[in-house]
């Protein structure tokens, strides 16, 4: 089964930026409540006569016990919800266009967050989903409860049940995957780029004042947005929308951003007329150069994709209006026919992810 | 004199009161405004919404005030105000 690398970077970055400090807001709390009895225990366990010399050195080992094992507990939950999720999208049998749509929704519904981390209007609270109170209050029951070793293991396996916004938007992503091992590996990237936020801000006690907490919430908020908007854009690439981002700086008749062709840009037949484009296209890191192509309508097509040790979600190449999904090579020549296109037609593409966008343009 | 949203039970002798929380900017607020079930004896039970920016606690007027429910929240970091009848 592949693993896109990209999508888990990408999981990974959020989880560092709006992820972590997201997690720190909704769920610090309970650590902090597991922290307190701990840090009690430490004073009894270590007395005062000797907690000047060997007790100064280990305390700080000793704090950073239940924060690891709170975060281990919160990896290895979501973990097996990622997978869970992830199996859940593929027994879905999401469609190209079905995930397309969920994408969008993803990043509707971040962008949604950011808003209401931004207070622009009261509307977008609902853009939370509010654990059940039952489920709130047997959190809590156990966090006051617990003073043993094993609270954190529980209450990091709790957080599960009371994700922050940014992990509902990683839920629904990981369901996007269709694949158990997909969402498993995306949801242990974002917990693991968060788990170093909390761990920083938990360990070092931070507490930060008013003015920083909402400077933070902020930032946040902004890298909400802007990760909405990316996965809106991509979610509109992935369906041919004409209206992405990437798209709006292509004029469709531009000479300038016609590919240079290494021979000529059509076969010709007997007669001298020509029978069939040939376009070449290189794929990279960086996605389909050139990016936009012109060629010749009302003949068929042929399309070849070039790729030379390419590690990229572009190797999935979707072209949804002609309904393709091919996978191509690490390196080597994958090429695909596309049948005679009427003049003015525009044919777009991307890779599954959505985020490399790529068109060719049919001129009669 | 009391006045807003509030219902009494006989049966356990409580009284259910609906409360507009000012500044819950997340789901943590409402987890910590939750915790005056345990702050304070004789409330039974705190629900709250964020979206709604409301709690509704549950609680025996005879062994806490309302005044002592307002301040418990403000201690915490919250103003609170009962609901006005009707909103």
């Amino acid at each position: 089964m592949e693993i896109h690398i990209n999508q888990l970077f990408i999981a990974f970055v959020t989880g560092l930026t709006a992820g972590g400090l997201g997690c720190v807001a909704v769920q610090g709390g309970l650590l902090a409540s597991c922290l307190a009895p701990q840090e009690s225990l430490l004073r009894t366990r270590w007395p005062k006569e000797s907690r000047r010399g060997a007790a100064r050195s280990r305390a700080p080992r000793q704090a950073a016990t239940p924060i690891l094992l709170f975060m281990a507990a919160k990896l290895v939950t979501h973990t097996l919800l990622g997978l869970l999720l992830g199996a859940l999208g593929s027994m879905l049998q999401l469609t190209l266009s079905a995930r397309a749509v969920l994408m969008v929704a993803i990043g509707v519904f971040m962008v949604g967050n950011g808003l209401r981390m931004l207070d622009v209007h009261p509307i977008f609270r609902y853009f939370v989903l509010e654990p059940p109170a039952g489920i709130r209050h047997l959190v809590r029951r156990r966090a006051k409860e617990g003073a043993d070793a094993i609270t954190p293991l529980i209450l990091g396996a709790l957080t599960v049940l009371i994700p922050c916004g940014v992990t509902q938007a990683m839920m629904a992503l990981a369901i996007g995957t269709g694949s158990g091992l997909q969402g498993a590996g995306l949801m242990a990237a974002f917990t693991l780029g968060s788990s170093i936020v909390f761990f920083t801000v938990a360990y070092l006690a931070t507490q930060l004042g008013t003015m920083l907490q909402t400077n933070l919430a902020r930032v946040v908020a902004i890298v909400l947005l802007g990760l909405g908007l990316f996965s809106i854009d991509s979610g509109l690439n992935l369906m041919g929308a004409p209206i992405s981002l990437a798209r709006l700086n292509w004029p469709t008749s531009a000479p300038a951003m016609t590919a240079p062709q290494p021979d000529s840009p059509s076969v010709a037949g007997m007669n001298g007329a020509p029978e069939e484009n040939e376009l070449e296209i290189t794929v990279s890191a960086d996605g389909y150069t050139p990016a936009q192509l012109h060629a010749r309508a009302g003949i068929p097509t042929r399309l070849t994709f070039v790729t030379d040790d390419v590690y990229s979600c572009a190797l999935a190449l979707v072209i949804p209006e002609l309904r393709v999904e091919q996978l191509l090579p690490v390196t080597g020549e994958v090429t695909v026919e596309i049948p005679p296109q009427p003049a003015g037609r525009v044919l777009r593409y991307s890779c599954t992810m959505g985020c490399n966008a790529a068109q060719i343009v049919f001129d009669g | 004199m009391r006045f807003g949203r509030q219902s009494r039970s006989m049966r356990y002798d409580s009284t259910k009161q609906t409360f507009l929380v000012r500044d819950m900017q997340c789901l943590a607020c409402l987890m910590r405004l939750e915790t005056l079930e345990d702050a304070l004896p004789g409330i039974r039970r705190v629900t709250g919404s964020y979206g709604r920016q409301r709690l509704e606690i549950d609680y025996d007027d005879a062994e806490v005030t309302e005044a002592q429910i307002v301040a418990a929240a403000q201690a915490v970091g919250y103003a609170i105000r009962t609901q006005p009848s009707g909103a």
